[in-house]
């Protein structure tokens, strides 16, 4: 008799037991799912947040800037040469008139 | 071994399986999310490397559009001057060809027609110009046979085309059997010098 009881405790005990261990399972199966969700979360994030529009714009602006110093840097040449022309317009005048006419034209 | 001792030694052997499993999960929780912090930084870097790529080649092509413009419009600046020259030159041409009967007129019509047949191998030629020039050459044909003559060593058949030409001024001269051709017309010897000296024109154009 007090041997039945004591190895009904003990069997009471090997549940305990085994119950913990299911429970301990239970427990590691929800740690992976948690760490798989928030793994996911992670990785989505980065692949919104990874637009960058900011420096897009900064170098979107920056371009511009460039693009309008090379233009003015030809408009300004632009001008010279159309100095110059003015200037010189009547001498290439003369110098074409000379080889047309094979003489100086006075 | 008592009972007590089987339960306790039970206990235990369940507690450290317990602690091995939740601690074997929590490791690999923890790699999981270490991995995921990794490919999110790759993830960045290579959107980042992406993007950069994307607006160094975008920089590139606007730049090169950008002085593609520019020197068009160097272009554009100088051929306006050119054509300048050239409407101011025609200009020019045009007063000094309506001053017809001036001394130096006649030389240089002279001088064009003579060069022109010098040009032609042939013994017959026959002169095209305009109706003003080809009065002036109708008063200096005689003169021009001489020149060529003189010139050539032997006699030319010289004949005026009696049928005038749109020309400022300047004559085309044919072999009478059509086969060669001199344009010495004012519109031509602009055209040819033009040609010739389109680098020099650049030059003088646009030199201090």
């Amino acid at each position: 008799m007090v041997m039945t009881l004591e190895l009904t405790e003990i069997i009471e005990e090997e549940k305990k037991a085994e119950k913990a261990l299911e429970e301990a399972k239970k427990k590691a199966d929800e740690i992976l799912e948690d760490a798989k969700r928030r793994a996911m979360e992670i990785v989505e994030k980065a692949q919104k947040e990874a637009s960058f529009q900011d420096l897009i714009e900064e170098r979107i602006r920056e371009i511009g800037e460039k693009k309008r110093m090379i233009l003015k840097q030809f408009e300004d040449e632009c001008e010279k040469l159309s100095k110059k022309a003015d200037k010189n317009l009547s001498k290439v005048a003369d110098f074409i008139l000379e080889k047309v006419l094979g003489v100086k034209h006075e | 071994m008592s009972k007590e001792e089987l339960k306790t030694y039970i206990r235990s052997k369940a507690d450290e399986e317990v602690k091995k499993i939740i601690g074997e999960a929590e490791n690999t929780a923890k790699k999981m999310i270490e991995e995921a912090e990794i490919k999110a930084v790759q993830i960045k870097d290579e959107k980042l490397k992406k993007i950069k790529k994307e607006m160094d080649e975008k920089e590139k092509a606007g730049l090169s559009f950008a002085k593609m413009d520019g020197r068009k419009k160097v272009m554009d600046v100088k051929e306006e001057f050119l054509k300048r020259a050239l409407d101011e030159v025609e200009k020019r041409l045009k007063g000094f060809s309506s001053s017809k009967m001036s001394e130096k007129y006649q030389e240089i019509l002279t001088d064009l027609t003579v060069e022109a047949v010098s040009n032609i191998d042939s013994k017959e030629v026959k002169i095209s110009a305009n109706k003003n020039d080809l009065d002036t050459l109708r008063k200096n044909l005689q003169a021009i046979r001489s020149i060529i003559s003189k010139m050539k060593n032997s006699e030319v058949d010289i004949e005026l085309d009696n049928k005038p030409i749109d020309t400022i001024g300047g004559v085309i001269i044919y072999s009478k059997d059509g086969k060669q051709i001199y344009n010495n017309t004012f519109e031509a010897r602009l055209s040819r010098t033009f040609e010739e000296s389109k680098g020099k024109l650049l030059t003088m154009l646009f030199e201090e």
